[in-house]
């Protein structure tokens, strides 16, 4: 495929109109219509029904079209990216992070794009799905981390990075410390530090397991962040879970639970077809070409 | 052995269906596509893209070292493409020597995230092409045809899944070979999965370009 011959089938998708599409493109009719035609070939049928005063997309064409469009826009960031990479330049980056998703998954990313240009204008937010959605179709945020989002709506694309179970973590001197691993009953038997969103996936994970095991958590203290959670749990204020992806800088002690367990897919979001500047979707290419278990396979060893 | 030849042999082993629907893709693309490939003379597009350990590879930066090889392979999945990568492995130095650089180009995003071409030891920068995003600006991507698609399901090859996108494009296998100015002084691509070029060409090729003056291109 060319991407002159992409391009005159976008043009001719959306105008359905060959003289129109023509002057969109700036070539000529004849120019457009063969392009079309070497397009056709190589895709194996006619993309247009062409009739004499309407022209429309047959089932072949509308099969391709959302492909070729996003391969026009690929092709058309990638010499973006390429471009402001010569020139050192940057865009904002403008990045949601889900409740329980630690802001230490990012640095080996941040890293990467620090070292083209240190210039970087990085803003994070932290959120429930549903707020960080909101943030996204409205412009403010260009991608998000989230847990699982199994529901996100149709306008977001979602690519799975990496799969991880959760964690207990409690203070260094508690009595879990010589246990291999810890049940769920004795974990309701702790004070749990949770987040103060009943929306953050934690919480709600830690709902289901007690509903299950068929158990109340004695006590609960609530914070506003991981952060701040993991802050609690080192002033021996009680307990809590997180992801495994979770940096073991913390002076904390992380203990598997014992209990089967779905993974957690931490899944990189971004809206449909929106144009972002080079720095955000260089971002979200290091992201998905990244080897994320590979790491904390070798943090672990 | 001659790659070509190493290549050839492993095709007869394929099953015949196979080998009948790699014959028709081929007569497509020469039909086709081939005529779309980035040619000699042309300025080779600039790309900055994640290397097998996350970090960013520009061609911008690599051309201060030399020449540049560009090779585009379909991905991890496919023997004749791993069977390349070993064949150009074996000449990194002599790339080297030669006084230029090589890198490999694939849309292949799941050998990279299980992080298969560091376990190979790669001699040779590979890079992601996410969405086949550099392949289109020099000419290289197809759609993948629906019997052939249909095979590599069969064979629990998802590129939907392997790519992150559902469009099933991919590389014709090509090699590309541009001066320090960026213009194409080398450019081969026959459609075929089987015909590459042999490392020892890749190698006397390089040495011309590195040998002689830098053009300006079209």
């Amino acid at each position: 495929m060319e991407l002159s011959q992409i391009k005159y089938f976008v043009a001719l998708a959306q105008t359905l109109h060959f003289t129109k599409a023509a002057e969109i493109c700036n070539v000529s009719q004849p120019a457009l219509t063969r392009a079309i035609q070497k397009l056709e070939q190589e895709l194996g049928g006619p993309l247009f029904h062409r009739e004499r005063s309407h022209t429309q997309l047959t089932a072949l064409g509308q099969t391709v079209l959302p492909s070729l469009e996003r391969a026009l826009a690929a092709a058309r960031d990638a010499r973006s990216q390429a471009d402001a990479f010569r020139r050192r330049e940057t865009s904002p980056l403008r990045i949601g992070l889900e409740y329980s998703v630690p802001t230490a998954v990012l640095t080996p990313i941040l890293s990467v794009l620090r070292r083209q240009n240190t210039d970087i204008e990085l803003t994070l937010r932290q959120g429930s799905q549903a707020q960080l959605c909101e943030r996204m179709l409205a412009g403010e945020i260009d991608l998000s981390l989230m847990v699982n989002g199994a529901d996100l709506p149709e306008r977001l694309h979602r690519w799975e990075l990496f799969a991880e179970r959760y964690i207990l973590l409690c203070p260094s001197e508690h009595r879990f410390r010589d246990q291999e691993r810890v049940a769920v009953r004795e974990l309701a038997e702790e004070c749990l530090l949770l987040h103060e969103d009943a929306a953050c996936p934690v919480r709600r994970f830690v709902a289901d397991l007690f509903e299950q095991a068929g158990v109340r958590p004695r006590r609960q203290h609530f914070g506003n962040s991981l952060e701040q959670i993991l802050e609690m749990v080192q002033a021996s204020l009680g307990v809590s879970l997180a992801g495994e992806s979770l940096p073991a800088t913390a002076p904390v002690l992380r203990r598997p639970i014992e209990m089967e367990q779905p993974n957690r897919s931490i899944v990189l979001t971004v809206v449909a077809g929106r144009q972002l500047g080079p720095t955000p979707a260089m971002c979200i290419k290091l992201m998905r070409a990244r080897a994320w278990g590979q790491d904390s396979k070798a943090e672990a060893a | 052995m001659e790659l070509r030849q190493t290549l050839t042999e492993m095709m007869a082993q394929r099953p015949a269906a196979y080998q009948a629907l790699l014959n028709d893709l081929t007569a497509m693309l020469r039909r086709a596509a081939l005529s779309g490939v980035l040619r000699e003379g042309e300025k080779m597009p600039d790309f900055v893209l994640p290397d097998a350990d996350g970090d960013l590879v520009a061609s911008d930066e690599l051309f201060h070292h030399g020449p540049l090889v560009v090779v585009f392979f379909r991905g991890e999945w496919c023997p004749f493409c791993c069977t390349t990568l070993t064949a150009l492995n074996d000449v990194a130095d002599e790339v080297r020597a030669a006084g230029g650089s090589l890198v490999a180009l694939s849309p292949d995003a799941a050998s990279f995230r299980s992080g298969a071409w560091q376990r190979q030891g790669m001699r040779f920068p590979v890079l992601t092409d996410i969405d086949g995003a550099v392949g289109l600006q020099f000419g290289t991507m197809f759609r993948v045809p629906d019997g052939l698609r249909d095979f590599y399901l069969a064979a629990g090859i998802d590129l939907t899944l392997r790519h992150g996108d559902a469009s099933w494009f991919l590389p014709m296998p090509a090699t590309f070979i541009a001066d320090t100015s960026g213009t194409v002084r080398f450019a081969y691509a026959s459609g075929d999965v089987t015909d590459r070029v042999e490392p020892a060409e890749i190698i006397a090729r390089l040495s011309e370009v590195a040998a002689t003056p830098a053009l300006k291109h079209s």
